[in-house]
C-alpha cells in the first residue's frame, strides 16, 4: 500500500470509520460465554491457542480476538480454517514483504524425518518452526531434504458434526469476550 | 623530534596531502574512462553503459566462499537504504535515509564528514524516504534532495557549494535519484508518479546550479505526443523519471527511463497511449532534445514504470555490428532496442506474463483483452510492483548474461475515478498481492541478446535488491530477508552468503584500497563491506 497524502482531518475521518467496522460486544444473541470457555477447552481450541497466558502456541494468540474479529470471521475460521490464513509477524525492515501465514510446513530431515508445523520465519536458507508438538525447531534448508508449504491450517475443520450450531453460538460468544489482558496488550492479536 | 624534523614531516604530510587531493579529482575524462579505472566506482551504475560489472577479480569464484566482513557504518537512520555509493581514491561517498550523506575513509568504514539536509515536515514520496546515492564531478558531489533541490557539496567537507530548486515540494514533486554527472552537467529525473507530477528531467550546469534544459516527459500543446492525453490529462501525467539513466558519448545521448501515467492504475480519465510514460527516452546531452523514444507500456494500468537501468553493449545483430540498449522491464518483457534510433528488435517474457500475450513485431503489446474484469477485482500478472524493478540489473561481457532479481508477484487489481487534488495521492485503485500464492524472487541470469533464461536462483521473497557482477566469475545479489549472497556468474551455483538482518535495498558495489578488494552492500541501516582475511 502507497503512502497517501491525507489531511489530518481525513486520516481522523478513515479511523473513526475504521473503528466502526470493530465488532461490538455480543453480537451472537443466545450464546452462552461459559459453556463456551468450557468448549474451548473440551474441544480441543487450547490446545494450540492461547488466552491470557494459558493454552497452547501453535495457533495464534487469541486473547484479543474478540475485539480484533467478527463473529463471521470466528465462525468461518471455525468452520473453514483453511479460506483465510492468519498472517504471522511483519519485518519492518522488509516494507514491501507479504508477511508469512499459517500455512502448514512439512520439513523432511536428510533422514527422512517429517517436521510439521508452522513457520515462524523463513529465508532462502533457513526455517524457524513452531512444530506440531509446540517445540521450535530451526532448519538449514542445504541440510533438509524437502520443505514443503501446503496453503492450509493445521488447525482441523469443525463441522456441524464435531461443533453443533448451538456449540458454536457458545464459543463465539465466549470469544467475544476476549478483549485483551488486564497486565497488557498481546502481542498477537489475531 | 627537533623542529627541523617536524618541519620537514609537515611538509611531507602537505605535499602527500596535496598529491592525494589532486588525485581525487574527477574530470569527465576519468568518467568517460571508469572502466579503466576498477579500483573506483564513479558513477551509479559504475560506467556509462549502466553494466554495474567490475574488472576486479581478487574475490573470485575460488575464494569467495572466505568472504569476511571488514567493516560497518552506521547512518543513524531508519527506512530503506537505497544508496549506490560513489567510490574514488579510498573515500567512499554515500547518501542515506532522509537525505543523510557522509564521507568514509573506504578501508576503514571511518566517516570524514556527515551531512544532513534539513527536510521540510510534509514531503510525499511515495516510497520511502529514500536517496539512491550521489553523482561526482571535480571536486563536487551532486544529490538530488526529497524537497525536489539539486545541491553540490564539496568532496572534502560536505560544504554546501550551491542549492537549487528544481520544483515544488507541496505538489509532491520529490528526487530520489542519483545524478547522472556528464561533460559540465548533472542530470536528474524526478519522482512523484503517484502524485500526478508532471514529470522531467533536468540538467544543471556543475560549476554554478544553473539549470541548462529541462525534458518535460509529458508533451505540452504544440509539442509532439501532446495528442496522446485525452482532455487535461496531461497536466497530471506523471511520467517521473526517477532512476539513473546511462549514457553513450559517441551518441551523445543520454537514456533515460520514465515511469507510469497518473493516476497510475485508473486509465479511464487519461485516454491514449499517455506518451512519454513507461518509456525510454534518447534525449541529446547539450541541449535535452528528444531524439527517439521507445514506450514500452502505452496506457498503463498496472504501475510498470519502466524505470530499470538501460544497458548499453554493442553486438552483433543479425550479421552486423549493432550498437544495442538491452532492459529487463518492470512489465515482465526483456527488451533490445537499437540505440541509435530506437528501432525494436526483441522482446521476450522473463517470466508468467497476463496483462500481454506477446510484443509484436512492430514493438507494440499485444494487451490481453481476456482478463476478467470482477467486482472484486482483476488477478494481473506481473502485479504492480513488476516482475522486476528499480533495482539494477547487471551485465558482465565475460558471460554475456544480464543478471536480474525478480518476483513472481501477482496483485489483485480495483480500479475507480480519482479527484486529483494537488500533493495527494492519485492512483485511481488499489491493488494487493494474490492471497493464496505467497510471492517469491529470484535472482536470473538471462542470455542478453535473446533473454534466454541460463540459470535461476530462488529467493524466498520477492526482492528489492539489484545485482551486480565481476570479473572474478562472481555475481552479488540481496533478498529481502536479509541475505547477502554470492553466485557463481556462469552457472548460478551458491558460492557464499550472510545474514545481514535486514531487506537488502540496493545493489552491491565493489572498489580497491591498497591492493585489496571490497564489496559493499547496504543493508538495513549500514554499509557493510566485504574482502578476503
Amino acid at each position: 500500500m502507497p503512502a497517501n497524502g491525507f489531511e489530518d482531518s481525513e486520516t481522523w475521518a478513515i479511523i473513526a470509520y475504521l473503528r466502526s467496522l470493530a465488532p461490538q460486544k455480543q453480537t451472537v444473541a443466545g450464546g452462552d460465554p461459559v459453556k463456551g470457555k468450557g468448549l474451548f477447552d473440551s474441544v480441543g481450541c487450547s490446545k494450540c491457542h492461547m488466552v491470557n497466558g494459558n493454552g497452547g502456541r501453535l495457533g495464534p494468540d487469541l486473547s484479543r480476538v474478540g475485539a480484533a474479529r467478527s463473529a463471521a470471521y470466528m465462525i468461518e475460521s471455525i468452520r473453514e480454517p483453511d479460506k483465510e490464513l492468519s498472517t504471522l509477524m511483519l519485518d519492518p525492515n522488509n516494507h514491501y514483504s507479504v508477511p508469512l501465514s499459517y500455512g502448514t510446513v512439512t520439513v523432511v530431515t536428510a533422514d527422512g524425518e517429517r517436521v510439521q508445523g508452522v513457520a515462524l520465519n523463513e529465508d532462502t536458507y533457513t526455517i524457524q518452526m513452531m512444530t506440531e508438538e509446540q517445540s521450535l525447531r530451526f532448519f538449514q534448508k542445504k541440510e533438509v531434504k524437502e520443505v514443503i508449504h501446503e496453503h492450509k491450517s493445521l488447525m482441523p475443520a469443525y463441522s456441524e458434526e464435531a461443533l453443533g450450531p448451538a456449540q458454536l453460538k457458545d464459543l463465539i460468544a465466549y470469544l467475544e469476550t476476549l478483549r485483551g489482558t488486564t497486565a497488557g496488550e498481546s502481542k498477537d492479536a489475531r | 623530534m627537533n623542529k627541523n624534523r617536524a618541519a620537514i614531516l609537515l611538509l611531507g604530510s602537505f605535499f602527500l596531502l596535496a598529491g592525494t587531493y589532486s588525485q581525487s579529482q574527477v574530470s569527465y575524462e576519468r568518467l568517460l574512462g571508469a572502466a579503466q579505472e576498477p579500483k573506483n566506482w564513479l558513477t551509479y551504475s559504475g560506467r556509462y553503459s549502466g553494466w554495474r560489472y567490475s574488472t576486479l577479480n581478487q574475490i573470485n569464484t575460488s575464494n569467495a566462499s572466505h568472504l569476511t566482513m571488514q567493516w560497518a557504518f552506521q547512518v543513524g537512520d531508519l527506512g530503506q537504504f537505497e544508496t549506490t555509493p560513489i567510490v574514488v581514491d579510498g573515500v567512499l561517498y554515500g547518501t542515506g535515509q532522509n537525505d543523510r550523506a557522509f564521507a568514509l575513509d573506504a578501508r576503514t568504514g571511518r566517516a570524514i564528514w556527515r551531512y544532513q539536509r534539513n527536510l521540510p515536515d510534509k514531503l510525499q514520496p511515495c516510497c520511502g524516504m529514500v536517496n539512491r546515492g550521489f553523482a561526482i564531478l571535480g571536486d563536487r558531489l551532486f544529490m538530488a534532495t526529497l524537497d525536489a533541490h539539486v545541491i553540490a557539496l564539496d568532496t572534502k567537507t560536505g560544504n554546501l557549494l550551491w542549492d537549487v530548486t528544481a520544483a515544488d515540494y507541496h505538489k509532491a514533486y520529490t528526487f530520489t535519484v542519483a545524478p547522472l554527472a556528464v561533460k559540465n552537467e548533472v542530470i536528474v529525473g524526478v519522482s512523484g508518479g503517484e502524485y500526478g507530477v508532471r514529470g522531467f528531467v533536468d540538467a544543471y550546469d556543475a560549476a554554478t546550479g544553473r539549470r541548462i534544459w529541462r525534458f518535460e516527459t509529458v508533451p505540452g500543446p504544440g509539442e509532439p505526443g501532446h495528442e496522446s492525453w485525452s482532455g487535461d490529462s496531461w497536466k497530471t501525467g506523471g511520467a517521473p523519471a526517477w532512476i539513473t539513466g546511462t549514457y553513450d558519448p559517441d551518441l551523445n545521448l543520454i537514456y533515460w527511463p520514465t515511469g507510469n501515467p497518473s493516476p497510475s492504475n485508473y486509465g479511464g480519465e487519461r485516454g491514449g497511449d499517455n506518451l512519454y510514460s513507461n518509456s525510454m527516452l534518447a534525449l541529446d546531452a547539450d541541449t535535452g532534445k528528444l531524439k527517439w523514444y521507445y514506450q514500452f507500456t502505452p496506457h498503463d494500468l498496472y504501475d510498470y514504470d519502466a524505470t530499470q537501468v538501460p544497458i548499453l553493449i554493442d553486438a552483433e545483430w543479425e550479421g552486423r555490428s549493432r550498437k544495442l540498449m538491452i532492459q529487463a522491464n518492470r512489465n515482465g518483457f526483456f527488451y533490445v532496442l537499437d540505440r541509435t534510433d530506437g528501432k525494436f528488435l526483441l522482446a521476450k517474457a522473463f517470466g508468467p506474463v497476463t496483462w500481454a500475450t506477446a510484443i509484436g513485431k512492430d514493438g507494440k503489446p499485444i494487451v490481453n483483452t481476456s482478463l476478467p474484469a470482477k467486482p472484486e477485482g482483476t488477478r494481473v500478472c506481473p502485479g504492480a510492483l513488476g516482475m522486476t524493478n528499480w533495482y539494477s540489473p547487471s551485465y558482465s561481457p565475460d558471460t554475456g548474461l544480464l543478471y536480474i532479481a525478480t518476483s513472481t508477484e501477482c496483485d489483485i487489481f480495483t480500479n475507480a475515478p480519482q479527484k486529483y487534488r494537488a500533493g495527494h495521492d492519485f492512483l485511481g485503485s488499489v491493488y494487493v498481492p494474490d492471497p493464496v500464492e505467497r510471492p517469491t524472487g529470484a535472482l536470473k541470469a538471462l542470455d542478453a541478446l535473446t533473454g534466454e533464461e541460463k540459470w535461476s536462483f530462488p529467493y524466498f521473497s520477492n526482492p528489492n535488491g539489484g545485482a551486480l557482477s565481476t570479473s572474478g566469475g562472481v555475481v552479488f545479489g540481496g533478498d529481502s530477508d536479509g541475505n547477502f549472497i554470492a553466485l557463481d556468474a556462469k552457472t548460478g551455483h551458491d558460492l557464499w552468503h550472510v545474514q545481514l538482518g535486514a531487506a537488502v535495498y540496493s545493489a552491491a558495489i565493489t572498489f580497491e584500497v591498497e591492493g585489496k578488494q571490497y564489496v559493499v552492500i547496504p543493508c538495513g541501516s549500514a554499509l557493510f563491506a566485504f574482502g578476503l582475511p
